[in-house]
């Protein structure tokens, strides 16, 4: 049913760090970077994920309740994507840890990146 | 790596201050593309095709507290079944409270046979609804 996503960035080029990343972290990779757009997936492909100029022409602006979920393969590649993520110009939305806090199958972390879009990682249990 | 924790959009959610007018949307327009929503509490609703129960699409007023507000340049591509469920997708969403950011036709510049629509829905998030022919 989900097919892709574009994520607006206002630097595509200045964004590639935050994803190259958070993707390397839950054993994904940039797939291409071409014509100011950037697509990321599992490494081999196919990429799902558009890091792109809006199509308006207007500045990109992340969005409020919008939110991106990238499913890991451990609890601690969420620990390592969230770090990676901090480390190359995202911002905290919530630390790697069990949600809600008693949560056995849902374990996530939350960030921004430089543009303000929220995406989430997490791996699912049972832990 | 299992193929269920491969690093593609697994879950989204996007926000809405109006979770009845936002469900009417959603109702109507994912409908159209063989989705329907699982359930409805306390103020967030789960869409998904028959058998996730969980739900793939969740709609709910933002974390923060802060009003939804759509971003500029996110945008979610939805898998439609053929180009007639594209147009009617795009028709469901604009009789329930959506608008147009695109009408259905051809986008031969993506590939051939390649079939999108585009609409915003009453919060202003993008949506894209796009047919693609499999592979002879």
């Amino acid at each position: 049913m989900l097919g892709y996503v574009t994520i607006g960035a206002l630097d595509v080029e200045q964004s590639l760090p935050f994803w190259d990343a958070v993707f390397a972290a839950i054993g994904g990779e940039r797939g291409f970077f071409s014509g100011g757009w950037a697509g990321y997936g599992p490494v081999g492909g196919p990429q799902t994920i558009y890091i792109c100029p809006p199509h308006d022409g207007q500045a990109a602006r992340g969005g409020n309740g919008i939110m991106v979920a990238l499913q890991a393969p451990s609890t601690d590649a969420v620990k390592a994507a969230h770090a990676a993520g901090l480390a190359s110009g995202g911002t905290d939305e919530g630390a790697p840890g069990p949600r809600p806090e008693d949560s056995k199958d849902f374990y996530g972390a939350y960030l921004r990146d430089q543009t303000g879009n929220k995406i989430c990682v997490y791996a699912k249990g049972p832990f | 790596m299992s193929a269920g924790s491969r690093p593609v959009v697994s879950y989204l959610t996007i926000g809405a201050d109006d979770i009845d007018r936002a469900t009417a949307f959603y109702d109507a327009a994912l409908a159209a593309l063989g989705l329907r929503r699982a359930w409805l509490n306390g103020g967030w609703a789960g869409y998904g095709p028959e058998g996730d129960d969980h739900g793939t699409i969740l709609i709910c007023a933002p974390f923060n507290g802060e009003p939804a507000r759509a971003g500029n340049g996110m945008m979610i591509g939805l898998h439609a079944a053929s180009a007639a469920e594209v147009d009617a997708f795009h028709a469901a969403a604009v009789a329930n409270g959506g608008t147009s950011e695109g009408p259905p036709g051809p986008r031969t510049d993506y590939g051939e046979g390649y079939y999108l629509a585009y609409v915003r829905d009453p919060t202003g998030n993008k949506l894209s609804a796009f047919y693609r022919p499999e592979p002879a």
